[in-house]
């Protein structure tokens, strides 16, 4: 069957695209402004949309062009590329984007003695061109995408920076006449690729934006609201791929610790006193942990440390380590210094534990009696001397 | 007021948009695991809707066909927004009964109507359709209001597809008051332009607002896990602290507020005897036990360990004293059972109310701290006040 193409009209599909840009104008105020979901970024994407949609909708005059319909272009392309850079990399600074708009409004300008307004038009076009490439950039620097992933997000905006430089390039007359890339106007297979490309670099920023709270999700399941630490739910899942290991003959230690006199910390500084220590705590010994180490919060004052690849030898040593770390270095809370020590448990994983339960126990057991035993001290579990 | 457009252009726009829509959802559930199958059906309804605009014999890309096709896919891409709510939500779809319905509709349409134009297969066709999405508004009103959005937010979240529903009916109502005047999708009447852009906003409409729910689902639940303790999903000490603050704040306008103050008693003795797990359950029974003894403006928290606290807003000491005591007394009429052993559950409470004369709300959760100081004193599973001292008291 021989599929043929209707004839279609030019004109009815830049309205579409109008009326697209218009929809998502709305969409991402909404996004901005009702659920504040990145407030800057939003607004600015939303008025590269609205601007859009103002330039696609056949209401200008055609003696206007140079006066509004391209400044209007320039400004639109600008506030995507400041919007994609808030997007990603969180980062307002907009200078370069500015300072490239008004070299474009300089460049429109300088045209006005032309008879006809192809000059700004093609500068106009190289413009939105570099600003979508910039946008491109932003986006490959700011996003924790796979690159295949990355990859289709910017294929809009750098087949939209094409687009524009091939334009450029036929209005100043440097193309043959085979290459010539007609008017959006009157070509019909343009318009369609416009249209694609408008609704994919939406629907990507937007899909960015699903994916940074996804990440968020994510980390708020596995993180201590607190400290920033892991909770107790993640050590746990750590723990048992920690055991899986053990089982396979690796040596790992298990590492417990709690806050001494932390009832009298937090009677005596209240409770955003107690909470002050709780962090001092986690990020004076965070910082001279390893990366392999998994920090985590257990609730209240206890604390566990998981150690893979480490002797109880090992263990011991990082654990009296941290324990004279954290004496030399006392809170400061209320133009005082108050000194926090924590006695620690230490214990090995050993094979044919549930989920790694059992070391988690003993070093909990070697914890307390670390306690009876006069606090700021570091104890190994009972029966460990066997195994090491 | 609208310019001047050519209809087939309109169709081949709403194809190439419900296409695009078609990819990046399908993209979306690969590449985000987020809800994977709510993006597959909406990937799924775009592709169904697109392919039924691009069988119209307007684009004259297929052939003239059986109409039932296209009146098929665009039933069936309203049953797949309708079951996209629910797996939004990470709820079972009802998605055996929406296969029925939409294929009987179809069989029905296709095979016992008067063709295309009638009135009673316009009615059939688009009654379904509308049905379809004032269903998954219902749903998405219910799923906001289930994750904790205020009545008038999750209303005005599942407005869109309640227009889209209402709207639906606008071509049989046209077939209704026109009879035998329905042309062709090509053919440029007002009716036709005015429905196809209307189609367009509709497109837009749909995919955004689901995009907007899948948000929103996230947005919820990074406030739950910003403001819940994960144990036993009460508010933590930080989202009472403000909460306490802000009712402080108001207390200089008028009512005052009490602070219900409960230890557990012997958790300690709980946890080594029956275990941590045990431990967590006696937590969660115990939180599960007491809701119904709050209302709906009423707070209840974690401090932290076994310590909990309820903030009663425009509540004296006398009402926070009536609601301990309902809540000493249900604790203990309901012993905890794990592993089929009965252990009895009891906890010491503080009551305190606000007063005029406190600087900040730290003085009232101090009192009560130690009015729960002498509870535990007393013997555990009492209630106990600390009264303010005459001096302190605010003159009436």
């Amino acid at each position: 069957m021989m599929v043929r193409m209707p004839p279609l009209d030019a004109a009815t599909l830049l309205m579409v695209i109008a009326v697209i840009d218009a929809v998502a104008c709305v969409v991402w105020l909404a996004l901005g402004d009702v659920l504040r979901i990145a407030p800057r970024a939003s607004r600015r994407i939303s008025a590269h949309h609205g601007l859009l949609a103002l330039s696609w909708w056949p209401a200008l005059p055609a003696s206007m062009e140079r006066l509004v319909g391209l400044p209007l272009d320039l400004v639109a392309a600008g506030f995507l590329t400041a919007g994609a850079r808030a997007l990603t990399r969180n980062r307002a600074n907009a200078r370069d984007i500015v300072a490239i708009v008004l070299l474009g409004f300089v460049a429109v300008a300088c045209t006005a003695g032309d008879p006809d307004p192809d000059r700004a038009r093609a500068f106009s076009n190289a413009i939105v061109g570099v600003l979508a490439l910039m946008a491109a950039r932003d986006v490959v620097v700011g996003t924790g995408f796979r690159l295949a992933f990355t990859g289709v997000l910017i294929l809009p905006f750098v087949a939209f920076a094409v687009v524009c430089f091939w334009r450029t390039a036929t209005l100043l007359g440097w193309l043959p006449a085979a290459y010539v890339l007609a008017s959006p106007g009157t070509n019909v297979p343009l318009v369609l690729l416009i249209l694609i490309v408008d609704v994919t670099m939406a629907t990507g920023l937007i899909a960015l934006v699903i994916q940074r709270l996804i990440a968020r999700v994510r980390h708020l399941m596995r993180r201590d609201a607190l400290t920033g630490l892991l909770n107790r739910r993640a050590l746990e899942e750590h723990l048992a791929r920690m055991q899986a290991r053990t089982e396979r003959g690796r040596r790992n230690a298990v590492l417990m610790l709690d806050v001494d006199h932390f009832k009298r910390i937090n009677d005596e500084l209240g409770h955003a006193g107690g909470d002050a220590a709780l962090k001092h705590l986690s990020s004076v010994l965070g910082a001279t942990l390893r990366d392999a180490d998994c920090f985590g919060r257990l609730g209240g004052e206890e604390f566990a440390i998981l150690l893979p690849d480490t002797d109880l030898d090992g263990a011991m040593l990082v654990a009296e380590r941290l324990r004279e770390l954290l004496q030399k270095q006392p809170l400061a809370w209320g133009d005082k210094l108050w000194p926090i020590s924590a006695s620690f448990g230490v214990a090995t994983m050993q094979p044919g534990d549930v989920n790694g339960q059992g070391a988690l126990s003993r070093a909990d057991a070697a914890m307390y009696a670390a306690k009876t035993r006069g606090r700021n001290r570091v104890l190994r579990a009972a029966g460990e001397a066997e195994f090491a | 007021m609208l310019p001047v457009a050519d209809p087939v252009s309109l169709v081949a726009a709403l194809v190439v948009l419900f296409g695009v829509a078609a990819v990046v959802w399908l993209m979306m559930a690969v590449g985000l695991r987020e809800s994977p199958w709510a993006c597959v059906s909406v990937a799924g309804a775009n592709a169904a809707l697109g392919a039924s605009f691009l069988l119209q014999e307007a684009l004259g890309l297929a052939p003239r066909m059986d109409y039932g096709w296209p009146d098929f896919l665009s039933v069936a891409a309203f049953g797949l927004i309708r079951i996209t709510v629910p797996q939004v939500g990470d709820r079972p779809a009802p998605w055996r009964a929406t296969l029925l319905a939409v294929v009987a509709v179809s069989l029905l349409t296709a095979r016992f109507t008067a063709g295309p134009q009638a009135l009673s297969h316009q009615v059939i066709l688009f009654g379904t359709m509308s049905v379809l999405g004032l269903l998954a508004a219902v749903d998405a009103w219910r799923l906001m209001r289930a994750r904790g959005l205020h009545a008038r937010a999750a209303l005005m979240l599942a407005s869109p597809l309640v227009i889209v529903g209402i709207l639906l009916l606008a071509r049989p109502l046209e077939a209704a008051l026109a009879p035998g005047r329905t042309e062709d999708l090509d053919v440029a009447s007002a009716f036709n332009l005015a429905w196809l852009w209307a189609s367009l906003v509709l497109a837009l409409l749909i995919n955004g607002w689901i995009a907007f729910l899948l948000l929103m689902k996230l947005v919820l639940e990074i406030r739950r896990l910003t403001e819940r303790d994960p144990l036993t999903d009460a508010l933590n000490r930080r989202a009472l602290s403000e909460a306490v603050d802000l009712e402080h704040s108001r207390q200089m306008r008028g009512n005052g507020y009490a602070l219900v103050l409960l230890d557990m008693d012997r958790f300690k003795h709980l946890n080594d005897t029956l275990g941590h797990a045990a431990g967590d359950a006696a937590l969660k029974s115990l939180v599960a036990l007491l809701r119904p003894c709050l209302r709906e403006v009423d707070r209840f928290a974690r401090l932290g360990g076994e310590e909990f606290c309820a903030l009663l807003p425009d509540t004296g000491i006398a009402g926070a004293a009536l609601v301990a005591e309902r809540m000493r007394t249900l604790l203990a009429e309901h012993p905890f059972t794990w592993e089929g052993r009965a252990w009895p559950l009891t906890a010491s409470f503080g009551i305190a109310e606000s007063s005029r004369e406190d600087v900040s709300a730290a003085e009232v959760l101090k009192r009560a701290d130690q009015a729960l100081y002498g509870a535990k004193g007393q013997g555990r599973n009492v209630v106990q006040a600390v009264e303010i001292e005459p001096a302190a008291r605010p003159a009436r």
